[in-house]
């Protein structure tokens, strides 16, 4: 079941669902741009994105981390300002992370809710062909931090990627049952011992 | 509790941020992203530890809080 803003909001209120820092206005104002939608609310570009050097391709074998080839060979940091924001040409692809940190904690006795999340795109800047996730868009129960974004953009135009920017929404739905964690799972046994 | 598991750590893909290579046990190795601050030097990424008669598990800090099994000898404090 998906969450409206009024429920959202409450749901912060009770500290089920933490967004860092909190999306305001709550309200829409003359002033200021509303981030809360009917059933999701927008969420910021951080400062940071990842951008892929300029190199020959290669070939990557996913099986067994090989991702991790990646990082330093062929991703480097870029820092967004407004009088520098990243141009993201047709084609192509960078990593970005939400400026929001997102907890959803899972609870501790049966009376209280359990939440997972979805990220998705803002169908507006999906007309000129930006995308924020190429797959699996759920932000799970028991999740705690920035969420990264694949930013991919597949229209026919440059578009400009500033901090700060109103990049993706959140849309919250309500988890049936208690999951299962890793502590709990371990729940009543000792912690290991084992040190050198 | 947290400990100090062995890894190999690698710069990440965003400056706060490490890929650590973790070697499972059995298994190869999984990678994960974590937080810069939860690294130490070039081998070691901090975990909460767990463990049950049939086995032990390192809870990674990673944003999912994946998990991994491992010796109870690859974990100092």
């Amino acid at each position: 079941m998906i969450l409206s803003n009024t429920e959202l909001q409450a749901a912060l209120d009770h500290g089920w669902i933490r967004i860092t820092p909190p999306p305001e206005p709550r309200q829409p104002s003359v002033e200021r741009e509303c981030p809360y939608q009917t059933t999701a609310v927008d969420l910021r570009l951080s400062t940071e994105i990842s951008c892929p050097k300029n190199k020959a391709p290669i070939t990557v074998d996913l099986r067994e981390g090989g991702f991790k080839e990646l990082s330093d060979a062929y991703y480097q940091p870029f820092v967004l300002t407004e009088s520098q924001p990243w141009a993201l040409k047709p084609g192509t692809f960078v990593l970005g992370r939400t400026l929001e940190r997102i907890t959803l904690p899972i609870p501790t006795s049966p009376d209280q809710p359990c939440y997972a999340a979805r990220i998705e795109g803002r169908s507006s800047y999906a007309r000129c062909g930006l995308t924020v996730h190429l797959t699996a868009p759920t932000i799970h129960a028991n999740y705690d931090g920035v969420v990264t974004l694949e930013i991919c953009n597949f229209g026919n135009f440059t578009i400009s990627l500033f901090p700060e920017m109103y990049i993706c929404q959140m849309i919250f739905e309500k988890v049936m049952g208690i999951p299962f964690r890793n502590d709990s799972q371990f729940q009543g046994q000792t912690s290991a011992t084992g040190a050198r | 509790m947290d400990r100090w598991l062995k890894c190999k750590v690698l710069k990440g893909m965003f400056s706060d941020e490490r890929a650590v290579v973790v070697h499972r046990r059995g298994n190869g190795s999984v990678q994960f992203f974590v937080p810069a601050s939860s690294t130490r030097g070039d081998e070691w990424v901090r975990v909460k530890v767990f463990s049950r008669s049939d086995g032990s598990w390192a809870e990674m800090p990673t944003p999912q809080r994946d998990s991994v099994p491992i010796a109870p000898e690859e974990i100092v404090s």
